[in-house]
């Protein structure tokens, strides 16, 4: 896994410029430059991986049709995860609205037609095994983010798994630096929480 | 200091942006109680446990996706453009355009008096011998525009002018035109598929869609349309990436096959990028198409079960491989359209190769087959991009 390089402005700059030209090889640049970080924001939000590529392909289409009302004063990734946000906001409207989440739980059978029920190892290698655990663990705090309201969920992601700064969530999500703390606060605890019942941590 | 002001105050001491004071009476704090301390601790793996959160890869065929429909937004847009004003030749001096701009004016202008026209000739018509009646009626409006304008002569010449504009009109148009219409399976369509497409995204419908819609028993013509563009051409090319994103579909098929998509991008590109206009793409592309055409780019997708709500649940993608059908994968989907249950992809000896278990869109596990049919075991080196790291 590569690790997200960081993009300057001045990097950004150049391709936007290109882009608003109508450069589409520009705007697969930027794609590329961006997509992960993207993806991760969404998937982390909706908790699942296609829709988080849904979410994101529908993100990079409406930044195209916008491109030529983004100023360059601000800095272009912070614009783009800015309509990330929106786009997986709408999609979880929309999913909630249609169907509501098709919510499952870990402790029930899987119902899979060809009868393959529990997810195993392939192997007893200690290492899968450890792997395995991390990634029950992991899933269950996936678990315990998608039990948060949305508003409380984003800032979570935003500071806590993506690393932003309060000043770039106040102005990706439109709010107070006030409010982005006491959300985080909330959010915070009721993971805290959550996780102590399902981890069992003291 | 009360444990409640504490416990706020912690999120931003772990995060070290408290002032020097505040990290002293937080600390005396502490020192002295154990809840807080364990506060304290539960929020410190809450917050370890969420950055160490994996990170997911972007599938391969994101980007192609991307930019497909962007691709197909500024072809829209340039061709609503083109469609306006592409005849216009941009080299010429303006007095030229703006005679030609009211050249186009008068025209116009007299199509618009085209009607009255008409109407002043009709009588004349029918005083004619009444056309053969035993003919068939597209046959009997031919002779009716015939003795029209036998009939009408010199107001003829009103009548060709009025055909002035349409013909200028319709030189640089068919091409846009016959994208949109006789193109049986767009490869940039911008509108998105319909709801019985087989495959749970959302992108624009593609001529293997299509096929499985054939498949699934939609009319004739349509099935005559998709049997002849099951090869799929340049500009489909990327769709046939799209249509099967699983890695499975890409990676089981002989090399040539994953090979030549990636050309095929390319022209389709270039040859949308190297002409000003659009529709010169398609004639290039079409003689792309012939060009790649082979046995091994044909796939065939058979939606075997449905849901009630006409939804697929299981499609099973069949590839033919030197005038051999072959199973590809067998994928199932939830309602809402997402991987959900056993996955299966195929070698090309037919044998399975692997399983992917996915819940609601989500991959969870992976069994992974050698060549005898036994359960590989170990860690996968297979290329399983969009999986997360931890379980590939």
């Amino acid at each position: 896994m590569t690790p997200a390089q960081p993009v300057g402005q001045d990097d950004d700059g150049a391709l936007v410029t290109l882009c608003k030209k109508g450069d589409i090889d520009a705007f697969e640049e930027l794609v590329k430059r961006h997509q992960k970080k993207m993806l991760n924001i969404a998937f982390r939000m909706t908790g699942n991986y296609e829709d988080a590529c849904e979410v994101v392909q529908d993100s990079f289409v409406a930044a195209y049709k916008a491109i030529n009302q983004f100023e360059q004063r601000a800095r272009f990734s912070t614009w783009l995860y800015t309509i990330v946000v929106n786009q997986t906001r709408n999609h979880l409207k929309k999913a909630s609205t249609v169907s509501g989440r098709a919510e499952y739980s870990l402790d029930e059978p899987i119902n899979s037609e060809a009868g393959f029920i529990r997810p195993e190892p392939a192997s007893p290698d200690p290492s899968v095994l450890e792997t395995l655990e991390q990634r029950e663990v992991q899933s269950r705090v996936q678990q315990c983010i998608s039990a948060l309201d949305a508003e409380f969920r984003e800032v979570l992601v935003l500071r806590d798994i993506q690393g932003f700064s309060y000043d770039e969530i106040s102005s990706m999500l439109k709010i107070a630096d006030g409010t982005v703390k006491s959300r985080l606060f909330r959010a915070r605890e009721s993971v805290k929480n959550c996780l102590r019942k399902l981890l069992g941590r003291p | 200091m009360d444990c409640g002001k504490i416990r706020v105050d912690l999120h931003a001491y772990l995060e070290d942006v408290v002032t020097a004071d505040e990290r002293v009476k937080i600390e005396g704090h502490l020192a002295s109680c154990q809840d807080c301390r364990m506060a304290l601790e539960d929020l410190k793996q809450t917050m370890q446990l969420l950055k160490n959160l994996d990170e997911v890869e972007p599938p391969a065929w994101l980007t192609q996706r991307v930019l497909a429909q962007v691709r197909a937004e500024s072809a829209a847009k340039k061709g609503l453009f083109t469609r306006l004003f592409g005849w216009v030749p941009m080299n010429l001096p303006a007095t030229a355009v703006a005679t030609l701009v009211i050249a186009v004016t008068a025209v116009v202008l007299i199509k618009s008096m085209e009607p009255k026209l008409q109407e002043t000739v009709q009588p004349t018509v029918i005083e004619q011998p009444p056309a053969p009646a035993q003919e068939g009626t597209e046959r009997q409006a031919e002779p009716e525009k015939r003795a029209k304008s036998r009939i009408e002569g010199g107001e003829n010449d009103a009548g060709d002018k009025a055909l002035g504009p349409q013909s200028l009109l319709q030189k640089p148009l068919p091409a846009p035109q016959a994208m949109h219409d006789d193109r049986p399976a767009p490869a940039i369509a911008t509108t998105p598929a319909p709801a019985e497409n087989i495959l749970p995204e959302k992108t624009p419908g593609t001529a293997m869609k299509k096929t499985e819609t054939a498949g699934a028993g939609i009319s004739e013509d349509r099935m005559a349309a998709s049997r002849e563009n099951k090869t799929l051409s340049p500009q489909q090319e990327p769709d046939a990436l799209r249509a099967a994103p699983s890695a499975p579909a890409v990676s089981s098929a002989p090399k040539p096959a994953a090979a030549l998509p990636e050309q095929g991008i390319a022209r389709g590109r270039a040859a949308l990028k190297d002409t000003p206009q659009a529709e010169q793409a398609r004639p290039s592309a079409k003689a792309a198409k012939e060009k790649t055409a082979g046995p091994l780019q044909q796939h065939q997708q058979l939606v075997t079960e449905r849901y009630a709500s006409g939804k697929p649940r299981v499609v099973i993608t069949y590839q033919n491989a030197s005038g051999k059908s072959e199973k590809v994968m067998e994928e199932r989907f939830d309602e809402q359209g997402r991987r959900h249950g056993l996955h299966r992809s195929y070698g090309s000896s037919g044998s399975l190769t692997a399983e992917v278990l996915y819940e609601h869109g989500n991959p969870v596990s992976i069994r992974e087959f050698n060549a005898d049919g036994t359960l590989r075991t170990g860690i996968s080196d297979r290329d399983w991009p969009w999986l997360k790291p931890d379980l590939r």
